[in-house]
């Protein structure tokens, strides 16, 4: 697999993005596995590997286009399991997936995919 | 399935949770911590939704160990965005040598070969184990007549390897180190 274009989104991180917003929609948190099985059950594929899928969270959030909080404690102590990393789209991160869904997402989209922190 | 946190502590669960430990080593700390727990949480939610989808908990380790095998690549090429940013930040901050900078990334070039060896001895043995019954690589039979898997004779090697590179960087710091303390103008 060759590199990829500097400054480009890739059809997985499209497809984060939108369901991180209808998510958001709908009511829902989007965290980690949430979205693996929705993209799966979207695609009609396995569940997305580790790998893959945190690293285009983890792009998407330095870009500034997702922004991830981490669950409160007590919710999931209470709930007796391990706390979320909870994302939520931003409005640079909207701006961004309005810009991917105009272009086929096969061919991908330029937009600023730099690091917002300094 | 019962309580999935149980399955936390399955072979499958730390085996990852190993995996996240490797290639994290070099990156800042609150990002590794960061990424673990939220490996924790993915594994845990697919157990939960393994076990109320009535999948059984052989059938969601399989999953487990598949997803993190075809994620290593991407793994290890997030942690080395990760480290070189730490390097950089460091390089600032510090104005250390570049023949640090060199140092630290021949070393993680010894650490990365090392992972994606235990990778690919872990793939085999999944193979070998799941799909040829123990039949793709073969076994080492001794004159006693007991007999010993390949890939996990493999698997074996590497470990020992990575305990004595390991050793061995322990061992050339604490000389450095001492080097430095007797004459703090070494390079």
């Amino acid at each position: 697999m060759g590199r990829r274009k500097q400054g480009t989104l890739l059809p997985l991180e499209v497809h984060i993005l939108e369901i991180v917003e209808e998510s958001k929609l709908a009511g829902r948190q989007a965290y980690g596995f949430s979205l693996a099985n929705t993209l799966a059950a979207k695609g009609g594929t396995m569940l997305a590997a580790h790998g893959t899928l945190y690293k285009a969270l983890s792009r998407l959030s330095d870009a500034g286009f997702l922004e991830a909080e981490w669950e409160s404690p007590e919710i999931a102590e209470r709930e007796g399991r391990p706390r979320r990393r909870l994302y939520s789209i931003t409005a640079p991160g909207k701006a961004a997936l309005q810009l991917a869904q105009v272009a086929p997402v096969r061919n991908p989209v330029p937009t600023q995919l730099r690091p917002a922190r300094a | 399935m019962s309580d999935p946190r149980r399955y936390l502590e399955s072979w499958t669960a730390n085996a990852v949770l190993w995996w996240v430990t490797t290639y994290t080593r070099s990156v800042p700390k609150q990002i590794a911590e960061g990424r673990r727990e939220e490996l924790l949480s993915d594994l845990y939610e697919q157990y939960a939704a393994a076990a109320s989808s009535g999948h059984t908990r052989k059938a969601a380790s399989r999953s487990i160990a598949w997803r993190a095998l075809r994620g290593a690549l991407a793994d290890l090429r997030w942690g080395r965005v990760h480290n070189q940013r730490k390097a950089g930040a460091m390089h600032t901050t510090t104005g250390g040598p570049e023949k640090s900078q060199g140092f630290f990334r021949g070393m993680n070039a010894v650490w990365t070969i090392f992972a994606v060896a235990f990778v690919v001895s872990f793939g085999a043995w999944l193979l070998e184990y799941f799909i040829f019954n123990g039949h793709l690589l073969g076994h080492v039979v001794l004159e006693d007549g007991s007999g010993y898997g390949i890939s996990g004779l493999l698997i074996l090697g590497i470990a020992i390897a990575f305990v004595i590179a390991r050793y061995a960087q322990i061992v050339a710091q604490l000389i450095v180190r001492k080097r430095h303390s007797q004459n703090p103008n070494l390079p």
